[in-house]
């Protein structure tokens, strides 16, 4: 579970984010949406610890974030989150393998073989062919599988995604969102932002936010 | 922690930079690797020369000039020592040996010098004397054979009569002995001949005393010579010039002529020479001598001495060069610290996925330090390579504008130099990596 108790998030001495008390649960897929501005991707950044907190408290299954120091939540979202982005985000001038596996070399010297073929198996599921090409060859929807398998490499238990369908077709975006709920189903916390219809018709749970504020937090879906 | 991979994605990404970095920085670094291990060997190389000669007596002026003209035969004029200083030399007994210079003439872009058989023992290891005073020894970089025949060209050796002089400025033909060991100094391009024959050669006789004469061999057989000084011999009966004796070459041949050339004593009208190279018994003698022979006539000169005076100025010329190369070692240096930090909006998107997907601080902060590390390394290699060519180089065109050999090659102080150029370099990497080190969390998310 999820906990945010009473937070308020400040960028610029401005208010982005005030929340109330939510609670967002493992193994379903969590949906947020809201307008431009609204403070989405402010949102994903401060549970995932990498914003501090002007206020409140946010507890991943009884832990609190914020009680570890910021290299220790680095450390923490590299073991423990998977993130996916709008646009893809992935490391230009690696190859699809190395993008991959690229996260363990920041707590490894050496990369550990399970980790390696994890990765080759990732890749090959997705349908990824020449893992060995530079990133820059791939296709859209390629990237976005290859962004799928790195944030699924090290099987962290929490799946962040934002905005993961907006720049790839019908099709691609498809199969994103049913790996998306593949991995709920294995029971991880998986919460994607979206406005995508595809993505919140398969929602069990839907966050509106609008100006920081979130508006019906109780709207299930499913 | 292992930044080698990400380093490999920037190697990748930023190959032309990274080319063009380590290219400006080799050069930059190598050039001042180069001159400053160059201006070592001329130091040294030059110490090489001017060690051979312990003291020279010289006309009075400039030291520097007197030095460079004789140790390094530097052609620059030089006024004639008066001849009763040879006859204070052979009375000396401070000294153990002396030579005559007397300069002037050349031949093909060869300095020919008067001189006698110790300066021939004593630079080149000769131990024969001129066999006759038309033989001429040649140093192993002057372009004459063995037999050959050549006519020096009038060089800028005063008679102290202009007319005598001129009539009897002789086309005189020197034929060579044999060529001299290679010495690495500028007496390799030297032709040496006997001083009697230098001063003959501009009129003023052979130096021996007239009543010996007759009793001597000089080997003159040169017909055109004879048949255009023909008019004068009967003037010339001052034993300034070589006809007078012509005709008795031929009775005197094969008479032992070695034993005179280059051997005076009192009575003998000797002429000027440019200056003479003394070889002092002792230390003190040495200094006894440049003291007594340091007064309105003459001047005693230490090269040694005198090449400490040029390094000194050279050493200033090598701090200003020292100052130049760190500082366009700095800039170069600088301009890819600003660079990266100039550059850091294209850089932050980066910096906020590796931070997402989980990145340490840390890890940015080793990741570009490496990075800006490793190319100054590289650059470090290639501009030591680069200053050993360079190096070889600048040798090779030096050593033949000054006639010597000048032999540099890299040694532990241009180590030194270039790691401690590295060290500042290293220092400089963490610019750029305590920037992206301190740079916060809200700021690079808003660029994903
Ligand atoms: N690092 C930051 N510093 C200051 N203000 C920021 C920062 N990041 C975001 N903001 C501001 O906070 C508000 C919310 O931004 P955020 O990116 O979270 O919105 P979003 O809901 O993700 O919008 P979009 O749908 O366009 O991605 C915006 O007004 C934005 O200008
Ligand atoms: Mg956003």
């Amino acid at each position: 579970m999820l906990t945010l108790s009473n937070i308020t998030v400040e960028l610029d001495k401005q208010p982005i984010l005030s929340l109330g008390d939510i609670a967002l649960p493992y193994g379903q897929l969590n949906v947020l949406a809201g307008p431009s501005g609204a403070g989405k991707s402010t949102f994903l950044h401060t549970v995932s610890g990498q914003l501090k907190l002007t206020q409140g408290l946010v507890h991943w299954q009884g832990q609190s974030l914020f009680d570890l120091n910021e290299s220790a939540r680095s450390q923490w979202r590299s073991k423990n989150v998977g993130f996916i982005f709008q646009d893809f985000h992935l490391i230009p001038s690696l190859s699809a393998l190395d993008n991959v596996i690229l996260q363990h070399s920041f707590s490894h010297w050496r990369i550990p073989n399970e980790l390696r073929q994890q990765a080759l198996v990732l890749l090959k599921q997705f349908g990824v062919k020449d893992v060995h090409k530079n990133i820059g060859q791939f296709s859209r929807g390629e990237k976005q599988r290859i962004a799928l398998a790195r944030a699924l490499s090290g099987s962290p238990a929490i799946i962040l995604a934002d905005e993961p369908t907006a720049s790839l077709d019908k099709e691609n975006a498809e199969f994103v969102i049913q790996q998306l709920k593949a991995q709920a189903d294995l029971g991880k916390f998986v919460l994607a932002v979206s406005h995508d219809p595809l993505v919140i018709g398969q929602a069990s749970q839907i966050l509106y936010l609008e100006r920081g504020v979130i508006q019906d937090e109780s709207m299930d879906a499913a | 922690m292992n930044p080698w991979m990400l380093l490999k994605a920037w190697y990748r990404q930023y190959t032309w930079p990274c080319v063009i970095f380590i290219a400006l920085f080799s050069v930059a670094l190598s050039l001042g690797v180069a001159l400053l291990s160059q201006e070592r060997a001329i130091k040294q190389s030059s110490a090489n020369v001017s060690d051979q000669f312990d003291l020279i007596i010289g006309a009075p002026g400039s030291k520097i000039d007197l030095v460079l003209d004789i140790a390094f035969l530097q052609t620059g004029f030089l006024e004639t020592v008066p001849t009763h200083v040879w006859h204070d030399l052979l009375d000396d007994e401070r000294v153990k040996w002396f030579a005559p210079v007397v300069l002037g003439d050349g031949y093909a872009g060869s300095p020919i010098i008067g001189t006698t058989q110790p300066l021939l023992a004593s630079i080149y290891g000769e131990t024969e004397n001129f066999p006759n005073i038309h033989s001429a020894f040649v140093g192993a970089n002057v372009e004459l054979k063995a037999g050959q025949i050549f006519q020096p060209q009038h060089g800028m050796l005063e008679s102290s009569d202009e007319d005598e002089a001129e009539e009897h400025t002789h086309h005189v033909d020197y034929q060579v002995v044999r060529k001299l060991p290679i010495t690495g100094t500028p007496w390799d391009n030297a032709i040496l001949v006997p001083v009697e024959a230098t001063w003959a050669v501009h009129g003023l006789g052979d130096g021996h005393a007239e009543d010996e004469h007759e009793g001597h061999e000089h080997g003159v057989h040169e017909g055109h010579e004879h048949e255009k000084h023909e008019g004068h011999e009967h003037e010339e009966h001052k034993g300034y010039g070589y006809e007078e004796h012509e005709e008795h070459d031929h009775e005197r041949e094969g008479h032992n002529e070695v034993e005179h050339l280059g051997t005076f004593d009192e009575h003998d009208p000797l002429k000027p020479v440019s200056a003479f190279i003394v070889k002092p018994i002792t230390i003190a003698s040495a200094y006894g001598l440049r003291s007594d022979f340091s007064n309105n006539e003459t001047q005693g000169v230490f090269p040694a001495e005198v090449m400490v005076t040029l390094y000194a100025l050279m050493g200033d010329a090598r701090a200003l060069m020292s100052q130049i190369t760190l500082i366009c070692e700095a800039l170069v240096m600088l301009s890819l610290v600003f660079g990266i930090a100039a550059l850091f909006a294209l850089f932050k998107r980066e910096f906020a996925i590796l931070r997402t997907i989980g990145a340490t601080r840390s890890y940015l902060l080793l990741s570009v330090w490496m990075f800006v590390f490793s190319l100054m390394a590289v650059g470090l290699l290639v501009g030591m390579v680069l200053a050993t060519l360079e190096v070889q180089w600048i040798s090779y065109m030096l050593s033949n504008k000054v006639q010597f050999n000048i032999e540099a090659t890299l040694g532990g102080k241009d180590w030194l130099f270039a790691l401690a150029v590295l060290l500042v370099g290293s220092v400089l990497a963490l610019l750029p990596a305590l920037f992206v080190y301190r740079v916060s969390n809200e700021k690079l998310m808003q660029s994903i």
